[in-house]
């Protein structure tokens, strides 16, 4: 009898073990005009502090609504364009953040241009739509006309170079005298940004980790478990099982979208055309953590460019993406991978 | 007494392997009915303003979280009821009882976000969208 009971007690005790809380560091922010958490589940909450302030710098360095003091952001070279000026000094970070389209391109071997279907410079495009959605009436059809019109003569055009004549920490953006461009750097931000972040977690040997950028960017390494993540997708019953040690970047319409005269429109433009895309509702992008710092441009440029698979027949590619579209919130086509 | 205990051991034996039965059942069962549990957390630009276990409603009540939003909920679901954000898509998406359908409105950097009181590996851990 004294055994059953010793027995039982020991049950009791490791079920309490069962209950106990998982360790870890866990912390939600505001940046980005979203809200971003951070789970680490090694290392200490100092490793939390510094995500916290690289989010926080990037978060400064792209706003296109404000600007901070000793910093030329993206607003401020909006700004600089509006009033004329062609050449702007900006830092090599920000730099680097532009240049991300033209990298995609040299990437995959020129075989996409997703340069010309994701531009970054046409905020006012954008913020035509945003306000369209906004106010629910749908934008004057000739200021669309125009915008498309200036874009095709290269009107929205800009170059980003690191001149000689400059310090070794500066670049220069270059546009036309009257350029229209006006930058928006939703398509790309968060996807660098959590490059930046998963170099600091592989310089800082932390392996567990989930890190949520406002759910179309998200990094996961494992579980503290050791296991991968299950990856719900919005507005479907679908799950990436068992995800681990990947990048997912995602475009969706489901966040920004409004219904006018029965149709949807929603905030992802296509610049050929002036208007919303309507192929699908969400394109979902899976990729190792060695590539994944081109993914969250690409969810955008599938979403935009329906044929873009055309772009990659009879292109050997040795990387490795599972492209995952999605319609009425059913999966499309099974599950591409490149 | 000595002498009862030994003749009776065999008994005792089989009632302390039918209540620790029955205790194993009863935490198989608890678990299961807990895996349904949901809490939802609401953030307003990142802040965690309030934490609501959905389990525990039994009937359906509004709850102001700032101003202009307002929330409703029930035993294991809530939805948005009032916000004065220009699409109205929050209110549009009605209840919400999975951690698979957050609640977002971009505008107002709310962000209603459920989660698994009782998670498993089964569970969603995140959602992309």
């Amino acid at each position: 009898m004294k055994k059953v009971l010793i027995f039982i007690l020991f049950l009791s005790f490791f079920s309490l073990f069962g209950c106990a809380k998982s360790k870890g560091f866990t912390k939600t922010i505001f940046v980005f005009d979203t809200t971003v958490t951070i789970n680490l589940y090694e290392g200490d909450e100092a490793n939390v502090d510094d995500i916290v302030d690289i989010l926080n710098y990037y978060h400064k360095l792209t706003d296109a609504y404000h600007t901070y003091e000793g910093m030329t952001n993206v607003k401020s070279i909006n700004d600089s364009i509006k009033s004329g000026q062609t050449e702007i000094e900006i830092s090599n970070d920000l730099a680097s953040i532009l240049r991300v389209p033209k990298d995609v391109d040299a990437f995959f071997h020129n075989n996409i241009k997703t340069n010309d279907v994701v531009m970054l410079g046409i905020g006012e495009l954008t913020n035509i739509w945003k306000e369209a959605i906004k106010n629910r009436q749908l934008p004057n059809e000739d200021t669309i006309t125009q915008i498309v019109q200036d874009i095709n003569d290269g009107k929205y055009n800009y170059e980003v170079t690191t001149s000689a004549t400059t310090s070794a920490t500066t670049s220069v953006i270059t546009v036309e005298e009257n350029s229209k461009v006006q930058f928006d750097l939703g398509a790309i931000t968060k996807g660098y940004v959590a490059t930046i972040v998963h170099n600091y977690l592989v310089e800082k040997d932390i392996k567990k980790y989930m890190i949520d950028l406002g759910q179309s960017t998200i990094l996961v390494g494992e579980k503290e478990n050791g296991k991968g993540f299950n990856v719900g997708v919005s507005g479907t019953n679908y799950v990436l099982k068992n995800v681990k040690n990947s990048f997912i970047g995602t475009a969706s319409i489901l966040e920004q979208k409004t219904t006018i005269n029965g149709k949807t429109y929603h905030h992802i433009i296509d610049p050929r055309t002036g208007y919303p895309t309507d192929t699908y509702d969400t394109v979902v992008v899976v990729t190792p953590m060695h590539n994944f710092d081109k993914t969250d441009l690409l969810s955008t440029f599938f979403m935009i460019n329906p044929n873009a698979l055309s772009f990659f027949d009879g292109v050997n590619l040795d990387y490795d993406y599972h492209i995952h579209f999605f319609k009425d919130g059913k999966l499309l086509n099974g599950v591409l991978t490149l | 007494m000595k002498t009862y205990l030994k003749t009776h051991l065999l008994d005792f034996i089989i009632i302390g392997s039918l209540l620790f039965l029955a205790l194993i059942s009863l935490i198989i069962i608890e678990s299961v009915a807990n895996t349904k549990s949901v809490k939802a957390e609401i953030y307003l630009k990142g802040e965690l303003v309030l934490t609501i276990d959905l389990d525990k409603e039994t009937t359906e009540k509004e709850i102001a979280i700032s101003d202009n939003i307002k929330v409703m909920v029930k035993k294991g679901a809530i939805k948005v009821v009032e916000n004065n954000c220009p699409s109205g898509f929050c209110m549009a998406q009605g209840y919400s009882s999975s951690p698979a359908k957050p609640i977002i409105c971009a505008y107002h950097g709310l962000y209603i976000k459920l989660i698994s009181n009782n998670s498993s590996d089964s569970d969603i851990d995140v959602v992309a969208g």
